[in-house]
């Protein structure tokens, strides 16, 4: 009787380690402390869609270990094509602990228990706010480049967005009047006050009608409202992917198209990930407001 | 009793079919695996009232619905004489038959709650089209099959505050209210007390007399016997015996088919059947 | 007298039709004169008055009309075909059957290649899930079987919808389908009314053509049979027209509930219970009850808006209680 529970237990442990070893094929070490390596040199994985639109354009691709598997999707991330030939994880414990990096970034919204487990498993887990105004986006790249060790890159980045910001200044200075614009966003959602879009608006010399609506934050607003207050210009996101979305089906209603309103679309949505493409937007409603 | 004269007289009248309303040859129906009806014939002439009986499970009602063109038998036909043309049930409009002849079901429970003069109305949905005028044929028609069976009275009722009794006679004005020529009711007295048995009995036989003619299935034997022209017993699927209710009703018929030992007993004023006890 | 009554009812309910019609066409969110906008239009005038009363709110009232008067008469008609006063196509999952047909042709792409996509696979969605209904229930099926026929439906279509939408390119379509499936009016435009006019009229003329049908089929389908009726082509009838009527309305609508539980039920005594005469009414009084919902709907200032087909379940989902707990005695 005893040999026999002696031998299922045996059997059990040949079981389980072989289990694991298939599991983790690469060997299992305890993660080296960080600050043994200079952070030029670390294997990094995140798990964040918008991190990994920073770390793509900041970090050599030797380094990337891997990215979030959304970012390989080129509906959601501009940068769908730099992912090529990366491992992407799908924000899994075993995707991640198996390739033992150095550093794993996390965003505020990124699964907290498995930021919770990483940690207990002794990995270096960095978890970023995201940013919500412009210089919370210009302080974000540069705190993100000293993290990864790319802080000339990191920069210059936050440089040419500034860059690109003043030029949009100057030009409002130029222009006679303001333009009266609503930020029409999916779902009949308008843009107000405290938000990123409504800062790029002032700095492009274009009044937000929200505003005098009382809008804070985001509110789907009637169309006919929306008509009422007279908006010489609806800025709408377009989205690269032509896939159908309901969400857009708001920008199509023809009452929009009347009433000599023009509709300025934005190549990229700022409600995905602000960071890496607010220097195209910026740029893009630049030309768009010259025009005016 | 009629005389042998007679008698002959009414056979012959069955083999030329001169007066027939309804005919159906060589009836076959079988329900899964089960033989309902097992080669029936059966003929309905004008002004007779045909009582079908049997013990339960007979096949009264299956033989009912395929003589109403409800079901289609696997074999053999029923013919209609709609206007002196007889032509199979299959091949009539749906229309011009429910016109001819009407069916009453035997548990037909009525969904929602209408008064007892709308649903007498529906007896008239062959005749008439218009859901906002209803013809003066057709109030006409409704109000005396109303008279009829004694329910103009209730008129306004819903039908889910009648009595059973109440229900059955408003469902049988429903029938009246069609002018059909042959009426098939499946169990048309099961519900009623003796005065509305013998009214019902009462209203099929003048409906009989009337020159139309009348099939039901019965379970009252001493009133089949007492109103019908014709009795056709069935057992089984088949048809036992047919004719003068006398001549079917023996006491040998009754204990082969219904496995009860009877007392007969032919009276002036009817056929009195006192069961006596089970033979098997 | 009864001939009467039936028609100063169907003549007020078209009265207040129309003038809840005309409401919801001048009391939109914001103040704006009809009288402009019609004189606007008349004089060839592009203005604002003119966009926002004949591109914004029209389409949409007319919408509110064409669908509420399509989900009362398809609960009237499904009533009276199951027998049953609980039958309603929300309830019993031929709105979720179109809602699957339509979700499929909008996140595949098919929607953008032929006007009629759209609709068309909301009708055969809707199509489908009739008849499973009736293979389940039956006609004259009990309260029970045939509220469970409607829950083992609406789970079906539900992971059904999931499933399509986990392959759908787009990877929002799961949130958007949800708040799409409540059921709401706001900001259609004129090419939805066109897209659904054709086959919700079609759908009407089916269904109100059934009236005799219906009525008598209240005392069961031999005795309708007998009745000088073809059950089995009636029903066919009564198929297509449900399907027509509800695939086009949940098409543009989505599924806005319980429009054909209440307002049939209402209705149903004041035409003396007869399905028949039900059918007309019941589409007046969907339109009306759309129309007042909607108008409600848009009274409200709020982040999000209010769907209707919220507001329908509010009204409709104790009344859905209150019913079976009325009838749980007699039919189950």
């Amino acid at each position: 009787m005893r040999s026999l529970i002696s031998l299922i237990a045996i059997a059990a442990l040949l079981l389980m380690s072989a289990a694991q070893a298939t599991e983790h094929p690469s060997q299992v070490s305890p993660p080296a402390s960080p600050q043994q390596l200079s952070s030029s040199s670390l294997k990094i994985v995140s798990i964040n869609l918008c991190l990994d639109g920073l770390l793509l354009a900041l970090v050599e691709h030797s380094r990337i270990d891997s990215v979030y598997y959304l970012s390989a999707n080129p509906q959601f991330s501009p940068f769908a094509e730099q992912t090529k030939g990366l491992f992407l994880n799908r924000g899994l414990a075993e995707d991640i602990v198996p390739r033992n990096p150095d550093l794993i970034l996390a965003g505020e919204f990124s699964s907290a228990e498995l930021v919770t487990l990483l940690k207990q498993l002794k990995f270096r887990v960095e978890v970023l706010a995201l940013p919500r105004s412009i210089s919370d986006i210009t302080a974000h790249i540069r705190y993100f480049g000293k993290l990864v060790g790319n802080g000339n890159g990191a920069e210059a980045m936050a440089r040419s967005i500034e860059q690109q910001l003043m030029l949009l200044n100057a030009e409002q200075r130029k222009q006679k009047g303001k333009i009266n614009a609503f930020w029409y966003s999916s779902n009949g959602v308008v843009v107000g006050a405290e938000t990123l879009e409504n800062e790029l608006m002032q700095h492009a010399g274009i009044h937000n009608l929200a505003l005098d609506k009382n809008i804070t934050g985001f509110k789907q607003i009637d169309l006919e409202e929306l008509i009422l207050a007279r908006p010489q210009v609806i800025i709408v996101e377009s989205s690269d992917i032509e896939a159908f979305s309901l969400a857009r089906e708001y920008i199509k209603h023809p009452a929009l198209q009347k009433n000599n309103t023009r509709i300025i679309a934005l190549p990229s949505s700022l409600s995905v990930c602000s960071a890496p493409v607010l220097a195209d937007v910026i740029k893009e409603l630049r030309t768009q407001v010259k025009e005016f | 009793m009629m005389s042998l004269a007679e008698q002959n007289h009414s056979l012959e009248k069955i083999s030329l079919g001169e007066n027939n309303l309804l005919s159906a040859k060589a009836l076959q129906l079988t329900l899964g695996k089960k033989i309902v009806i097992d080669n029936v014939d059966v003929t309905v002439q004008k002004n007779e009232f045909v009582g079908l009986i049997g013990p339960n499970g007979a096949g009264k009602s299956s033989l009912l619905r395929v003589l109403a063109g409800l079901k289609k038998p696997q074999t053999g036909d029923v013919e209609l004489c709609i206007n002196e043309c007889s032509s199979a049930i299959s091949k009539i409009l749906p229309l011009q038959r429910a016109r001819f002849m009407a069916y009453l079901a035997q548990h037909e429970t009525p969904v929602w709650p209408l008064s007892v003069k709308n649903l007498v109305a529906l007896g008239r949905s062959p005749w008439n089209g218009n859901v906002l005028q209803a013809t003066v044929d057709d109030e006409i028609a409704i109000d005396n099959a109303m008279h009829m069976t004694d329910v103009h009275l209730l008129a306004d009722r819903p039908i889910t505050e009648l009595s059973g009794g109440e229900l059955q006679r408003t469902l049988l004005a429903r029938v009246f209210a069609g002018s059909p020529q042959l009426i098939l009711a499946d169990e048309p007295i099961a519900s009623l007390d003796l005065y509305h048995q013998l009214h019902v009995m009462e209203l099929l036989q003048a409906q009989a007399k009337s020159g139309g003619a009348v099939i039901a299935a019965l379970h009252d034997l001493s009133l089949a016997a007492r109103f019908c022209s014709r009795l056709i017993l069935l057992h089984q699927g088949k048809v036992v015996a047919e004719g003068e209710p006398i001549k079917v009703l023996t006491p040998e018929n009754i204990s082969a088919v219904y496995g009860v030992s009877t007392h007969v007993d032919c009276r002036e004023d009817g056929v009195l059947i006192i069961p006596r006890m089970r033979i098997f | 007298m009864q001939k009467n009554t039936f028609l100063y009812l169907i003549i007020s309910l078209l009265l207040a039709v129309v003038m809840a019609f005309l409401a919801s066409l001048s009391i939109g969110n914001q103040a704006i004169s009809i009288m402009q906008a019609s004189k606007d239009l008349y004089q060839g005038n592009e203005s604002l008055h003119q966009t926002v009363v004949w591109d914004i709110r029209l389409p949409r009232v007319v919408l509110a009309l064409l669908v509420g008067g399509s989900l009362g008469l398809a609960g009237a008609a499904m009533q009276g075909l199951l027998r049953n006063p609980l039958a309603e196509p929300g309830i019993l999952g031929v709105s979720s059957g179109a809602a699957l047909g339509a979700v499929i042709v909008l996140y595949f792409g098919f929607a953008a290649s032929a006007w009629y996509w759209l609709p068309g696979a909301a009708i055969a969605g809707a199509f489908i899930a009739l008849l499973l209904v009736y293979l389940l229930a039956g006609s004259g099926s009990s309260v029970l079987s045939l509220i469970l026929a409607g829950v083992a439906i609406n789970a079906i279509t539900g992971a059904m919808i999931a499933v399509a939408l986990n392959f759908a390119p787009s990877l929002f379509a799961l949130q958007e389908i949800v708040f799409w499936l409540m059921g709401s009016l706001a900001n259609r435009n004129i090419h939805h009314v066109y897209i659904a006019a054709p086959f919700i009229f079609i759908g009407w003329f089916l269904l109100l053509s059934r009236y005799r049908f219906l009525n008598a089929l209240s005392l069961g389908e031999e005795t309708a049979t007998s009745l000088g009726f073809h059950p089995q082509r009636e029903r066919n009838i009564l198929f297509v027209g449900l399907a027509l009527c509800v695939g086009a309305s949940v098409a543009v609508s989505g599924s806005i509930g319980f429009v054909g539980l209440v307002v049939p039920h209402l209705l149903r005594p004041l035409v003396g219970y007869k399905p028949g005469r039900l059918l007309l009414v019941s589409a007046l009084g969907g339109a009306l009850l759309v129309l007042l919902a909607d108008i409600f709907v848009r009274q409200l200032d709020v982040a999000r808006e209010l769907k209707l087909g919220v507001v329908t379940s509010l009204l409709g989902g104790p009344f859905f209680l209150m019913l079976i707990l009325k009838t749980r005695s007699r039919w189950i």
